[in-house]
């Protein structure tokens, strides 16, 4: 999985490509968990995100605890439709914020 | 008559990648959908994953998958001889918790339920079946 984070007005915006298994589930949560020390609006794009497991629901779950912990936003966009099939069987279009 | 493939590998994480390899190819072959075949694939990662964290834990041992492709969908077995663990057993958690109320982790067993068809477990000659199936691939 590739990890490009940037920076627009004022949003974090972090894309992510290839697949959020066990293996790369742990590079996203180093990525994601400190960044909200210094972003109070961080944006996951998913466009070229291909495959989500439970680990990567883990890490995704952990980053909108810590948003909300720190009274920040995340959010997650450009979600394909195999993947949100996985956000609806297990209750993340509603636990997450997706747009 | 049932086609049958089966790799040999040991259950360490690492080998994630080489098992989802092995079964998506079979799915391919079985003319799945992309959507199914990715739904599946969480299936046999949550698995897969399990043996390696849980089942020989301190040490390392191997595990095999086999997959069955038919006219009746596809079933893929996992074998493991680890210590003796029903992972079916485990809780469904609460998928209608908000972010904050909900413990972290617990998901992957309530998916390879909610995505496939049938999921059997036995323990038979001191080794950990799990049988998975599903039967529309479309």
């Amino acid at each position: 999985m590739k990890i490009n984070k940037t920076v627009e007005n004022g949003r974090l915006i972090i894309k992510l490509e290839g697949r959020l298994d066990t293996i790369t589930a742990p590079e996203l949560q180093d990525a994601l968990i400190p960044a909200f020390d210094i972003a109070k609006d961080i944006a996951l794009d998913f466009s070229d995100l291909t495959y989500v497991s439970s680990a990567g629901l883990r890490v995704l779950l952990m980053g909108q605890k810590t948003a909300k912990s720190k009274g920040a936003v995340m959010t997650v966009s450009n979600v394909s439709e195999e993947i949100m099939e996985v956000f609806e069987m297990t209750g993340f279009t509603e636990a997450l914020t997706i747009i | 008559m049932k086609k049958l493939k089966e790799l040999i590998i040991d259950a360490r994480t690492e080998n994630l990648d080489a098992v989802l390899d092995f079964v998506s190819e079979e799915l391919e072959s079985a003319d799945c959908s992309v959507k199914t075949q990715m739904q599946i694939a969480v299936a046999v990662e949550e698995i897969f994953v399990n043996i390696a964290h849980y089942a020989y834990n301190p040490t390392v041992g191997g595990a095999a998958v086999r997959v069955y492709s038919g006219d009746d969908g596809i079933t893929i077995e996992f074998e493991d001889g680890g210590k003796p663990y029903n992972p079916l057993e485990k809780a469904d958690p609460d998928v209608s918790l908000s972010a904050e109320e909900r413990d972290i982790g617990g998901l992957g067993i309530f998916m390879v339920k909610k995505i496939m068809d049938e999921t059997e477990y036995r323990h038979e000659n001191g080794k950990n079946i799990l049988t998975i199936k599903k039967s529309s691939l479309l």
